[in-house]
């Protein structure tokens, strides 16, 4: 299940089990209504030592706005949590990181797996709206 | 029908313009032939036309020149060309677009572009075999990836940023998933059948 981060001065409290976490999605993590894979997949090490870092409790604005992503996956902490070896913790008011991914450096079977099983859990949370001609 | 492989001088220079040491050297390298090509990618009918012309150069070929007119006229109308192209325009595009973004390495290094070019003309030419059409991208790290659908049969191949690193296929299906390292283009031939359907994996 989700933990607290005591190393924080702000308390921040664990993730409900109903509660959803959010990725952005690069352009080509995003085609044709589908997300890709890479999209879970983390960043070689020393990148992402804490596991792939995630968004929460924020409107869907903050994270684009800070990213410059063309759609957001969102993911249900419970079906998260539910997958062998993966869980979600939360280190900052708004952030989170999928923890048990491995890197593919070290697992490139697993990783893939993986990444493959968040896929088939999450939803697009939010669309960049499509330019009008 | 798809034209007879590329000669063998077209695949050494490509793989004489992947062991250029440095990744920038590479790059300028990259752009100088295509200028001498008379080429500009990704707009010259797709970048097997640019990647052909940089083999052609660096090779000094003229069987090279025949195969690279060959193939350029064999594939124009059929369903390999158009896929083809549509992959190679999108490595393309990722290679020359933006280095980076918050997400991290974002284009593809040479190495890696020039990997998928060498697979992909050799399963269209000496495999006489049609690529499905695909979805191209690249992860944090700058590995390219290109993805195959077909219902419940999936191919992800990988080529990473890193030169010494192999290209990986992997492939999932609902009877379960594997990886195999090291793919080449026989291998690829292969599950490009299984995935049609049309094949059995051992």
């Amino acid at each position: 299940m989700s933990s607290i981060d005591e190393s924080a001065d702000e308390v921040i409290f664990p993730l409900e089990n109903s509660e959803p976490v959010f990725r952005g999605l690069r352009a080509s993590w995003y085609v044709e209504g589908e997300i890709d894979p890479v999209a879970f997949i983390r960043r070689p090490s020393p990148k992402d030592e804490k596991g792939l870092s995630v968004d929460m409790r924020c409107e869907m604005e903050h994270i684009y706005s800070s990213f410059s992503c063309k759609a957001i996956a969102g993911l249900i902490t419970e079906a998260v949590v539910a997958i062998e070896q993966l869980n979600i913790e939360p280190d900052e008011p708004q952030h989170a990181n999928i923890t048990g991914l491995p890197y593919r450096e070290d697992d490139e079977k697993l990783a893939e797996d993986l990444a493959s099983a968040l896929t088939d859990l999450c939803y697009v949370a939010w669309e960049k709206p499509k330019k009008i001609s | 029908m798809i034209a007879p492989a590329i000669g063998l001088k077209a695949q050494m220079g490509i793989m004489a313009l992947m062991s250029v040491p440095e990744e920038h050297l590479r790059k300028k390298q990259l752009a100088c032939l295509s200028q001498n090509a008379g080429c500009t990618p990704p707009d010259f009918g797709g970048a097997a036309s640019f990647s052909l012309s940089v083999a052609q150069k660096s090779a000094s070929s003229v069987e090279t020149t025949h195969s690279t007119k060959f193939i350029q006229r064999t594939l124009v109308d059929d369903e390999n060309s158009v896929n083809l192209t549509h992959l190679m325009n999108g490595i393309t595009e990722l290679f020359n677009g933006p280095e980076e973004d918050e997400y991290g390495q974002l284009s593809p290094s040479s190495e890696g572009m020039l990997s998928a070019f060498v697979l992909f003309i050799s399963v269209a030419s000496e495999h006489n075999t049609i690529i499905p059409k695909g979805h191209v991208t690249t992860d944090s790290g700058g590995d390219l990836r290109i993805r195959w659908k077909n219902e419940d049969r999936e191919l992800r191949l990988i080529l990473p940023y890193k030169a010494p690193d192999s290209p990986e296929l992997y492939i999932r299906s609902s009877k379960g998933a594997n990886l195999i390292k090291n793919i080449d283009a026989a291998q690829l031939t292969e599950h490009f059948q299984w995935l049609r359907g049309q094949g059995v994996l051992n």
